[in-house]
This record gives C-alpha cells, structure tokens and sequence, in this order.
C-alpha cells in the first residue's frame, strides 16, 4: 500500500517530464537556403549560397532555455553560380575545404524574445570558432504536407579575418561577410 | 612583393652562406652546416618579405609543411652535414620523415578520412625516401649541382602551378624558397671555403652543404606537390612531372655508369644534356597550367573592371542607359 503514492508519483513526473519535452526538428533542405554575400571592390555585393546543408532543432516552447539549435553546413557546396569562382573558393586562400569541410554553429544559451529566439552560441569557420549571437525570427509551428514545420529567419555579420583567412585576399572581395539563413524544419 | 621576396630571400641565403662559409674556412663541417642555416633564414626572410610566414601552431598544410616537415629535414641533414651522427641512424631519420611527411601535411583534413588509401601514403613515403637518400648520397659523393638547380627549377614551377591553378598563397610561397635555395647554392659555390676552391672543385666525400641544400630542395618540392595537390588544384599529372624532374637530372648518370664507351659517358653525364632532359617535363607543366589559367581563372580575374567610380549620363541624343566612367578611370584601366 504505501507503494502506490510513489509509484503515482513517477507516473505524473514521467507525464509531466513528456509534457515538457522539447520538440526536435530535422532540417529542411529543400525549404531552406543558406545564403552569403560580401562586397566587391566596394562598388556591388557578391552573393552565393552553400547547398548541403544539416541541422538540429529542438525547441522547448515551456523552457525554451533548454532549447538547441545546431547547424552544420559543407563547405564544398558553396555556390556562386560560376564553376570556376566555386572552384577558387574552396581553396586555401578562401575556404580551404580539404582541410576544413564544415561550418558549425552550436547554440549554447537559448531565450525566448518577441518575435522569436535570441541563439547565443559557437560559430566554427576556417578551423576559427567565435562565440556569436543570433537573433532568429520565426518559430511558430504549423502543420503542413503530413509534418509539423517551423521556420527561421537570421543574419550574421563577420569579418573574414577574425576567422583566419587570408589576408591576401581580402581586398577586392571585402573583409565583411554577410550570411543570411533562412530555414525550415520538420517533424513527424 | 613578390620579386622583393625572392630577391630578400636570396640575398639573405647568399650572405649569411658566404660569411658563414668565410669563418669557418678551415671547418669544412661548420661550413656545411652554415650553408644550411643560410638557407632557412633566407627562407624566413623571402616568407616575411612576402607576408607569408605560417600561423602558429600550425592549422594548415602549408602551415605544417613551412613549420613542421622542412625544418625536420633540415636538422637531419644539419646533422649529416656535421657527421654528429652515422649514416645507418641518418638513413633511420630520413625513412622516418618520408613516412611521416604524408600524414603530417594531410593532418586534420578530409584526406585522411579514409579518402586516400594506406598504399599511397606509402607509395609517397618510398618516393620520398628513396629520392631524398639516393640522390643526397650520389651528390655527397659526386658533388654534382645539377639536381639542386633543377629542384630550384621545380620550385618556381611548381609555385606557378599552383598560383595559376587558383591558390596564390600556396604559389607564392614556392618562389621565395626558390630564391633562398638558389641564393645559399650560389653561396655554397661561389663563396665556398679555401679547401674547396684550391681543389678540384667537387665534394669528394669532404663535408659540403651541396647535399644539404640539394636534399632541402628535393624535400620542399614534394612538400609543396603534395600540398598543392591535396589542398589546390595542381593535378596528378602535373605533380608527377613536377617530381619526375629531379629524378631525370639524375637517371642519366645512373644510365651512363653502365655504358662501357666514354663518349656516351660523357653525353649522359652532360649538365646541359641533363637540365635540358629536366626542363622537358617542367616546361609541358607551365604550358598546362597557362592554358588552364586562361580558360578558368584568367576569365574571371580578366573580367574585373577597374575600380574606378561609375556615374549615370543622361543627355538629349544619347542612349539614357549608357554608362559613362568618371574622369580618370580610363587611364586608370590602361595602366592597369
């Protein structure tokens, strides 16, 4: 008999643990783009996009402290509509892709803000990892297509140099990146 | 800068090779030695003129390669130039560096991620060490310069692959070490030691920093292919040929020793026969990567207007959409 009210016990905190679960979302490829663009010669901006793109979303829309976001993005797959600038790119004097293939952004702290989620996190470029800050806009769920979808809007500003790339090159293409990120993501 | 470079480099490796060779005249050994250290501050000095001296701790294979694999040979011939230590534990060292060499360049990077099997980075390891022992030990014996002049031939070469192939940096590196390559071997000659110049002019298993500077070279040249293949674009074929170089500097010695007749001694052992014999593969390099450059990056670079401001002009009895450069821009772009 005096099992029972500890029994009952874990059976509501094991229910209210699952109310509180954080929903996790897989990355949508085919809804999202990774974008980048940085200034050229001053006068205009030179854009691209990266095309193999993973990530991780789990958000716990109670606490959404403990809600994660990690993005992982190859950069073999930069694309700036030219074969041969692509080619250029993946070197060493810009991405150097054979010796580093991914670009990594790993939240650490996660708070809910009006309109969306302020993403405090690691961002990992060229072997270099920064912290950064993302604000995400987005994050309210609908269901469409026989999944559950969210999706997010960011942009993040950094300088080529702070992540270790050539200095030599920077100058005709400008030191100021610009990555804009608009994803969605899905669950069953 | 780049020129500066080469030049800074050279000269440094001249100057501190003639002086180091000038006081130690009657210390054939430190003489060796010095030729050697000439050489890595020529380096230094051609990478620092070029602003392109390697982060530290290394992150990258060019990184690795300046830091880690071209200093290691350097000490071991340092200590064969100096006879600190026999030639069995030299032969040791050197297969060590040329099995490490792979791995190390590689380190951290998708190659070594299961991408490049374990018979290659031997197969590389074996062409390295057999080169670098082989050769080191026919010029310690001959004192034959050929194959250092082709390793700097290869050097330039190489650079200008991989600079062409759309990894400048990488390129350029290559040309200052080509500079203090050439620099300490005209120190070598030139300003040798009195023991030298009063003899017959070759080594003659007297210590001398030609095997040194000819093992420096032939290491910086696999270095830099393997870098500017597995991180460029420099091809297969191009790498190869770029390596062949040396080796054909050497083959028609080796042919020449088994003749029975003098004259065709004579004909396989001549310097011209032998850089001509060298250049062919080096040359068909330079053609390849030019005609490539043309086609892929000289478009893209070729297309870059000058940066010169552009203002819209509108006028009665002009095309509206016409653009017109500001005042100056057009000199600008001839000049350029």
């Amino acid at each position: 008999m005096p099992r029972f009210p500890a029994l009952l016990a874990i059976v509501f905190a094991l229910a209210a643990g699952s109310l509180h679960a954080a929903d996790d979302y897989d990355y949508d490829l085919v809804h999202s783009s990774v974008g980048f663009k940085a200034r050229f010669l001053d006068i205009s901006w030179i854009q691209g996009r990266f095309n193999d793109v993973s990530g991780k979303f789990s958000l716990d829309r109670k606490d959404p402290s403990k809600s994660t976001f990690s993005l992982t993005i190859k950069a073999d797959s930069v694309d700036t509509a030219n074969a041969a600038r692509d080619e250029h790119l993946r070197q060493p004097d810009y991405f150097d892709t054979k010796q580093f293939p991914t670009i990594e952004f790993r939240s650490t702290a996660v708070k809910a803000i009006p309109d969306g989620y302020e993403v405090a996190g690691t961002f990992t470029m060229h072997g270099v990892t920064k912290p950064v800050t993302l604000t995400l806009v987005g994050g309210k769920e609908i269901e469409a297509m026989g999944k559950k979808r969210v999706g997010f809007g960011t942009e993040l500003k950094l300088k080529r140099s702070d992540f270790n790339f050539d200095k030599g090159q920077i100058g005709n293409i400008g030191d100021e990146a610009i990555i804009v990120i608009d994803c969605a993501a899905q669950r069953d | 800068m780049v020129v500066r470079a080469v030049l800074g480099a050279g000269a440094v490796a001249a100057a501190l090779g003639a002086v180091g060779a000038g006081i130690s005249r009657r210390q054939p050994a430190l003489a060796a030695v010095a030729s050697i250290v000439a050489f890595v501050w020529g380096v230094v000095a051609g990478l620092f003129l070029l602003r392109a001296l390697p982060s530290l701790p290394p992150t990258t294979g060019l990184d690795r390669f300046l830091v880690i694999l071209l200093p290691v040979a350097l000490a071991i011939e340092a200590e064969a130039a100096a006879n600190w230590i026999s030639g069995f534990w030299l032969t040791a060292e050197r297969g060590c560096v040329a099995l490490l060499a792979v791995p190390v360049l590689l380190h951290g990077s998708v190659w070594l991620e299961g991408q490049t099997p374990a018979v290659v980075i031997l197969a590389a390891a074996l062409f390295l060490w057999a080169s670098w022992e082989g050769i080191t030990g026919d010029v310690r014996s001959s004192g034959d310069r050929v194959v250092a002049l082709v390793t700097v031939g290869g050097l330039v070469v190489a650079g200008l692959s991989i600079a062409m192939a759309g990894w400048l940096k990488g390129g350029l590196v290559a040309l200052p070490l080509a500079g203090a390559l050439a620099g300490a071997l005209l120190a070598e000659w030139g300003g040798g030691p009195a023991w030298r110049r009063s003899g017959s002019g070759e080594v003659g298993g007297t210590p001398s920093g030609l095997p040194g500077l000819t093992a420096a070279g032939l290491v910086a040249l696999f270095g830099l292919v393997v870098v500017g293949r597995c991180f460029g674009r420099l091809g297969s074929a191009a790498a190869l040929l770029i390596l062949l170089a040396p080796l054909l500097a050497v083959l028609p010695l080796g042919i020449g020793r088994l003749l029975p007749d003098s004259a065709g001694q004579r004909l396989l052992g001549s310097a011209r026969y032998r850089i001509f014999l060298a250049l062919v593969p080096l040359v068909i390099v330079v053609i390849v990567a030019k005609a490539d450059f043309d086609t892929r990056l000289g478009r893209l670079v070729g297309e870059v207007p000058p940066p010169g401001p552009v203002a819209a002009e509108v006028s009665p009895g002009v095309d509206p959409f016409k653009l017109s450069r500001t005042p100056g821009s057009a000199s600008r772009r001839a000049r350029s």
